[in-house]
Formats: structure tokens, sequence, C-alpha cells
């Protein structure tokens, strides 16, 4: 592992030393990607030459590396973007101080993936079945739509709160269900913030690697379950991103 | 960014206290998750496309670049330096 | 051990992720490291948000409204019954209408690059971190952890 002294160091993630991981793809800046190791972790990095770098093909570099990476083990993430001064700043500052915290960590992501789980609704369906099962809005709609656009403008923004109102509800229920069928299943969630307007849940599950299947299969049949009025999109595994949240820069209480 | 300078550009905006501020900043972030949403949409795009070979790699590559760097203006993150205090 | 599967036997498997799947995840998550952080965009305009923000105060209900009204009842509906759904035919064709909410936006994002004045530029690298921390803060997120 060649030493480059003085450059700049970026950081993609941190694995266990012992368990090298070869990564073939060029990192940020198409350089190499190398590990710098101290007590038993290795920080998974490249040295950087420039002094900014161009943000949407590095972040394709980074999700690349770490990709490639997570193939061979477990690699905890790093933030994009996050850049060191030097191979000793790796060391010292990150490596070393952080020991404890981060290998305990590595032993908690070791030996399982993140799957993602997100739900959309059809727009169309969702209101239809709104004002359906809501009789206050239809009956609002029906005299939204017999006046004029000025003449109705307040029931207009009553009957859109009250739309708002129900499809949040709806988003609630549905996230729970979501979570009740595949919580159980997993080893940690994070329920995310919707992806979109018409999100009904954005999920992460941290899970066994043995237990992917048995996951899947709840989520066929959660699938099932929600019918039309959801569209499941279910992505993985990935490395963990959702379950590295630890703020290193706060120090010694990240770890509590 | 534009909470900030949206409120300084409103013609004769009283302050109207914190429920007002708080329903803008509500607004706000509305308005970036439908941003986010169509840029998300039009990365999905751009990989079924890829996957299809329909188009240039080099075309995509950049139509990528284009939408994540927008998707990265949007969250301020753009020009963003968050010094540590460590050298 | 009996193995559940979806509807007429389709195998649920999570599919590979593609860069629009994890980029939130990317930006968002992971280890934060007390470090520089030096990506900076070449070339790109900010996007700002303009005094509009005073219409839009009510600009989602009133989306939602559209949208209610717009719906064309009799297409999505499975159950017959009011008498009522039968008024919902509206002319401009209700189907693409009713997802023009979404369709409108993007139109205004592709858009709004060239209408809007990059007076707010210099404000917006200020108060760019503190978007960044609320729009962090304001996440609802919850998270549990079991010791297997």
């Amino acid at each position: 592992m060649a030493s480059t002294g003085d450059a700049s160091v970026y950081v993609y993630g941190v694995l266990p030393a012992s368990d090298q991981a070869r990564v073939s793809v060029g990192g940020v800046e198409g350089a190499e990607v190398r590990t710098i190791e101290h007590g038993g972790l290795a920080a998974l990095v490249s040295s950087v030459e420039a002094d900014a770098l161009a943000a949407a093909r590095e972040l394709r570099a980074h999700w690349r590396v770490l990709e490639e990476a997570s193939k061979a083990t477990t690699v905890l993430p790093v933030r994009f973007g996050t850049v060191m001064d030097s191979d000793d700043a790796v060391r010292e500052r990150l490596l070393e101080p952080n020991s404890a915290g981060l290998t305990e960590l590595l032993d908690q992501l070791a030996g399982r993936v993140q799957l993602n789980l997100k739900g959309d609704y059809d727009e169309e369906r969702l209101l239809s079945a709104v004002v359906r099962e809501v009789p206050t809005v239809a009956t609002l709609r029906e005299r939204v739509q017999k006046l004029s656009d000025s003449a109705g403008y307040y029931d207009r923004i009553r009957l859109g709160e009250l739309v708002a109102a129900e499809v949040a509800r709806r988003r609630e229920e549905d996230t729970a269900l979501a979570l009740a069928r595949l919580e159980p299943l997993s080893v940690a969630t994070d329920v995310g913030q919707p992806h979109s307007p018409d999100a009904a849940f954005n999920l992460a599950f941290l899970v066994e690697s043995g237990g992917v299947d048995a996951f899947s299969d709840a989520v066929g049949k959660l699938r099932g379950e929600l019918g039309e009025r959801v569209t499941l999109r279910y992505v993985g595994p990935l490395p963990p991103y959702s379950f590295a949240e630890t703020d290193l820069s706060a120090g010694a209480e990240a770890w509590a | 960014m534009g909470l900030i300078s949206g409120l300084l550009t409103l013609p004769l905006a009283p302050v109207r206290g914190t429920v007002w501020l708080a329903e803008r900043i509500q607004e706000q972030a509305e308005e970036e998750l439908y941003a986010k949403s169509a840029i998300r949409a039009g990365l999905l795009e751009i990989e079924a496309a890829r996957q299809a070979g329909t188009m240039d790699e080099q075309e995509l590559a950049a139509a990528e670049d284009a939408l994540i760097e927008r998707l990265m203006a949007i969250r301020g993150l753009a020009g963003e330096e968050s010094s540590g205090g460590i050298p | 051990m009996a193995v559940a599967q979806g509807r007429g036997g389709y195998l649920e498997r999570p599919r590979p992720s593609g860069l629009a799947d994890v980029i939130d995840v990317i930006l968002d998550k992971g280890l934060v490291i007390d470090a520089y952080v030096r990506v900076s965009l070449i070339g790109i305009e900010i996007l700002t948000i303009d005094a509009r923000i005073v219409i839009a105060s009510v600009d989602t209900y009133l989306r939602f409204a559209e949208a209610v009204n717009r719906l064309d009842l009799m297409q999505s509906d499975d159950s017959q019954g009011l008498p009522e759904l039968m008024e919902s035919m509206t002319e401009g064709g209700s189907k693409s209408k009713s997802k023009g909410a979404l369709e409108g936006v993007k139109e205004a994002i592709t858009g709004r690059g060239d209408d809007d004045d990059n007076d707010d530029d210099d404000k917006s690298k200020s108060s760019s971190s503190r978007r960044r921390s609320s729009s962090s803060g304001s996440s609802s997120r919850s998270r549990s952890r079991k010791s297997s």
C-alpha cells in the first residue's frame, strides 16, 4: 500500500482489516481505491488531488466503490463527500479514537444487508377512494364543482385540506401495515421521509443475509395485500447506509 | 436559500409569528419534495434507457450528472463546506 | 419450510439498486466524520424558489382539490353506487389531469431555471447550511434496533 504523503484522502467506508476488499473500479477522480489500516480496522480510501470535486461524477464513483466492496464484506458506508487531510489523519483522527465504537458497529452490521422498500400511491385510485369513502369530501366536492373558481375558492381550500388529511391518515396506516408485516423479519428498521408527493412509505430494513428470502416472501405477500392501491419498489441488497448513521463529530457521546 | 430570500422579497409582509413561519417552511419542504421527486423519476428513466441500451452512454451520464447536480442544489449541498475541527 | 409467494406464484426478490434508488441514502446517511467536506459543484445554477412562496400557502391544498375535482370516478371505481359519480366526466381528459399535479411540477422545474432571477444567489449560500440542518431535523424518522 503506497503511502501518498500529504495528499488529501477521500473516505468511502470502514471495514474489518481482516476482510480485505479488493476494489477494481476506480474511485473519486478515477483514482485507485486502497485501504488504510489501524487496530483491526481498515478505511477504504483514495487519494484526492483537486481542491474541489465534480459532485455528480464523484457521487457515482462513491456509490460504485461501495457496491463493489460490499460484495466481499460488510462495509460501513461513510457520508458522501468526506475528505480527510492525509493518510495519517485517517489513522489518527478516524480509526484510532473511534476504534471501539467502529468495531462494535461493524459487529452489529456483519452478515446483514440493507433492503429498501418504497411504496407509491396511484394518485387517481387514492383520491377516488377518498371521495368514495369519506362523505364530507364527496359532498364538498359536489358543491365546489357547481361554483365558479372565485366563488368556490375557500371551499376548494377546505376540500383540499380534507383530502390532504385523509391522505396523511392513509399514509400512516399503510406505513404501519408494512412495518407490521416486515419489522418482525428484520434486525432494524428506518422509517424515512416521503420520497415523493405520492409516497405511501419509504422504509429501510437491516436484514440477516440468511433471512433475505423469507423477508422477500413477506414483501410479496404485502404486495398482494396492498393490491393496486400501492406500487412497491423493493431494492437491495445495499450497503447499510441507513444503519451507519453515527455522528463521529460529536465525539465520545456518539457511542453512548 | 429560498426561504430566507423568499421572505425578504415579499412585499409588505408583516412578521406574523411562528405559525406563519412554520407554514412557510412546510411549503418549502413540499416544493422541494416535488422537485426531488421529479428528479428521481428522471433518474429512473435514465436507468431504464441504460438497460434498454437505447441511448448513448455518454449522453445518459451527462443527463444523469445534470439531474444529480440539480438535486444537490435543491438540498443546499452545493458549495457547502462544513469544516471539522480537525485539520 | 413453507414459502409464501405472491399471487399467482410470482417470486418476490429485491432488485439491484440503481442510482435513483440510493441517491437519497448516499447523501443523507452513512457515517459522519468530523472532516472537511470539499464537494462543490461545477457549472450549475442554483435553483431559487422565489416570492411565489406567498401564494404557495394554499397551493398544495388547491392541487389536491383540483385533482379530486377532475377525477373520472367511473374509470377507477370498482363499486358502482353513488349517482354523483356520473357527473364527474370533465372536459379535457380527466385521467391525465389527476396526474397533472406532478406533471406540472416537472415543467416547473425545467422552466424555473429560465424564469428565476438570480438575485438570491448570494443569500442562498449563507442559508444553505441552515436548510440542510432543518431538513434533516424535520425528518420524521423512527428506528428500532433489536438486539438479537
